[in-house]
């Protein structure tokens, strides 16, 4: 798993890589907890290179965007595989995080 | 590590598979590796290997988490079957019992802020198995 992250106009930009699982969320949750720590109130999930994600690795995505949530920001997704889609539709957030097909749609979206 | 796996030609025939685990989630990755050989040998569908590796993850990660009191070293065991489109999977331990069918899909609030972090995992199992 690999975890980076970039600003494009106050926007923060989290992009996940890899697995996200229960024995890799510990790190990421570490990882972009310190991100977060740069008192940003805008956060994009570029998942675009998520190749799995479990419920273990789940909580680590919908604790950042609870966070966000909590100091009244926004949040969004982008770039999700079916895959990943469907672990998000089932698991009942789709209608809770604004999901989008790319990380432009996403910037956009957060920008408004 | 402790992990071993089981696949002869004549397992081939039948589609049995089986190995083993310990209990510590670095082996979700191992886990991964023996369903990829699986559907090699069977043929299934990347989606279906994915759809099973996520059940079995769940639940592995449930009997590791939760299954035990000890910080001694357990084995999880692990059968798949493929036989005329019917796949069963079974998964042994010597942990506490427990049956993830009996537990209650948690409640899914209509705000982010409201969720409770965890405690979804059976449920997101039983729903994609179904």
């Amino acid at each position: 798993m690999e975890i980076t992250h970039r600003v494009e106009n106050d926007i923060l930009i989290i992009a996940i890589a890899g697995r996200l699982d229960a024995a890799t969320a510990p790190v990421a949750d570490e990882t972009i907890n310190k991100t977060l720590a740069e008192n940003t109130n805008r956060l994009l999930f570029d998942l675009s290179a998520l190749e799995y994600l479990s419920s273990g690795g789940l909580r680590v995505i919908l604790g950042a965007a609870k966070e966000i949530r909590r100091r009244e920001g926004k949040v969004a997704l982008a770039g999700l595989t079916q895959y990943v889609y469907e672990i998000f539709e089932v698991s009942g957030f789709t209608a809770m995080i604004p999901i989008k097909d790319t990380v432009e749609e996403g910037l956009k979206d957060l920008a408004s | 590590m402790r992990t071993s796996f089981s696949l002869n030609d004549s397992d081939m025939v039948s589609h049995n598979y089986s190995f083993e685990l310990e209990n510590d989630l670095s082996e979700l990755e191992t886990l991964c590796q023996h369903l990829n050989k699986f559907g090699q040998a069977t043929g299934l569908s990347e989606a279906c290997i994915t759809d099973i590796n996520i059940c079995l993850d769940e639940l592995f990660t449930n009997i590791v988490s939760y299954g035990f009191e000890d910080d001694v070293e357990h084995i999880v065991r692990f059968a798949i079957n493929l036989d005329d489109r019917v796949l069963t999977l079974n998964i042994e331990d010597d942990g506490i019992p427990f049956n993830p069918l009996e537990k209650k899909d948690p409640e899914i609030p209509d705000d982010l802020i409201d969720v409770r972090i965890g405690g979804a995992r059976n449920s997101y199992c039983q729903k994609i198995n179904g």
